[in-house]
């Protein structure tokens, strides 16, 4: 029978290694890729130096400051990073034609068939990362994770040492088991309390427990950990790009504000970068949500159900004036957040209403526009002088939209 | 320190392949040879295209920019130590 193999390369502090790349004199130096950068900013990657040092994902900028008072904080790139997936998940697809992008920097690809047995597969492992070095850049290191299921393969690659590759075999299972529930995916602080007043403290016990209770105490969910730690697959290689829960953009705003004319500005800014990549999924969507994050804590939060399917950035605008114009501002707003949710392909349903095709099609025809002659070129007057607001940034979104 | 520049430059470009190497450039009447690219990716502005080129000489660091629009190049970004 031809052995499963599954590996799991994930790339090491990837956004900072990618500046380090770019820039060398940034090599060996404590490094933050921040989403902004003031004070209030956080750091969403630090390079291996800068983790050194207690910078990690979340810092803010002005603590990291503190922390290490030479670090360099560096603002965010998108494009620059997506460009570098684009270039490593192409090399990863030279070797199988099962490959799952997970995020920006992860990846599944199914070997079954394309090598023997897990030796082959280390040294696959071994050669591609030799290609990323030579073909994107030497300064960009990554972990690989090896086993017969995607589970296993990805907490190989979560354990491995920085820049090395890990075999899970079965000879070997339960010495890595003898770990911490935490350190496994899908396990968080919540599920391992809930495990440990079962009497489970690690991973092996977990691996040895009755999953008929665990299943009865935790549902559907208690039996599929159960199933990941013992080797059983129950989750393919996922080779389509799946349908996404929401599509969304949030905003920290730099200033402090309850004026609801410079709030609504920003809104309808996040409510047309959320609209463009709607659209340009083909999706339309069922509900919008809206959060409104006061500075001394608390704020607004609300989902709108909508019967007819949202689709242009007017709808998804509508009915958050609605409700500002009605909803008092009680204290001043750090961050305003729009997403879109209960998405379903775009139908081509007529509507009885000729003014909602004519929308549509205004839409699609200024989203034609910009996409011709750059990001906003035609928008709504409502955006006039809204360039600096919320800006490009990455998310380690599971759906990705890199090309390779 | 990074400084940002946004000048147009003069650039001696090398062909390899389906790559291609600035491996001269000339900024405010200095000419510079880029001694190595250390990453290269690409923005979509709309129809234009815009390459960038993160190139380094001995001291500094350097973000070249070509528009594929005009075929003009830009220094957007120089580093520099100290």
């Amino acid at each position: 029978m031809t052995q499963r193999v599954i590996m799991h390369l994930d790339m090491n502090s990837y956004f900072a290694s990618v500046e380090q790349q770019a820039n060398p004199f940034l090599r060996g130096k404590p490094v933050g890729v921040c989403a902004y950068l003031s004070p209030n900013g956080t750091i969403i990657a630090s390079s291996i130096e800068a983790k050194a040092k207690g910078i990690k994902t979340g810092t803010k900028v002005g603590e990291a400051l503190l922390l290490e008072p030479k670090v360099v904080l560096v603002e965010n790139e998108p494009a620059k990073y997506r460009c570098v997936t684009e270039k490593i998940f192409k090399i990863l697809s030279e070797y199988t034609d099962r490959m799952e992008p997970y995020s920006i920097d992860e990846a599944f690809m199914d070997l079954t068939g394309f090598v023997k047995n897990f030796t082959e597969a280390e040294k696959i492992a071994e050669i591609i990362k030799q290609r990323i070095k030579a073909e994107v850049g030497e300064w960009l290191k990554c972990s690989v994770g090896i086993s017969w299921t995607k589970f296993l393969a990805k907490f190989a690659g979560d354990i491995a040492p920085k820049n090395g590759v890990l075999v899970i075999d079965k000879s070997n299972l339960d010495n890595f088991l003898k770990r911490d529930l935490t350190e496994a995916w899908g396990v968080g602080k919540a599920m391992s309390l809930r495990l440990g007043r079962l009497g489970i403290r690690n991973l092996l016990e977990l691996k040895k427990y009755n999953p008929t209770i665990l299943q009865r105490h935790l549902g559907i969910y208690g039996y599929q950990l159960w199933a990941h730690v013992n080797g059983e697959e129950i989750s393919e290689i996922n080779l389509e790009t799946p349908l996404p829960k929401s599509i969304g953009h949030s905003y920290c705003i730099p200033q402090k504000t309850t004026d609801k004319v410079y709030l609504l500005k920003i809104l309808y800014k996040l409510c047309e970068k959320t609209g463009r990549r709607l659209r340009a999924q083909e999706l339309e969507a069922q509900n919008v949500w809206f959060s409104c994050a006061y500075v001394c804590g608390g704020g607004l939060s609300k989902t709108f159900r909508s019967l007819d399917k949202i689709f242009t950035t007017a709808e998804i605008f509508a009915p958050l004036e609605n409700y500002l114009s009605v909803t008092e501002i009680t204290n001043p707003v750090s961050k305003l957040a729009v997403s879109v949710g209960n998405l379903l392909p775009l139908s081509g349903q007529q509507s009885l209403f000729c003014e909602r095709i004519k929308n549509k099609n205004l839409s699609l025809a200024m989203d034609k526009l910009n996409d011709r002659f750059g990001e906003y070129t035609v928008t709504n007057g409502l955006m006039f002088k809204s360039e600096d607001i919320a800006r490009d940034r990455v998310g380690f979104r599971k759906t990705l939209t890199v090309k390779f | 320190m990074t400084q940002k520049i946004n000048e147009p430059i003069e650039v001696l470009v090398k062909f390899h392949k389906t790559t291609i190497f600035p491996s001269f450039f000339k900024w405010r009447n200095r000419t510079y040879r880029v001694e190595k690219v250390n990453l290269v990716h690409h923005l979509r502005d709309g129809e234009n295209k815009i390459y960038y080129f993160s190139v380094s000489d001995n001291l500094n660091f350097f973000r070249l920019a070509f528009s594929t629009n005009d075929l003009s190049w830009k220094m957007e970004e120089l580093y520099s130590e100290g």
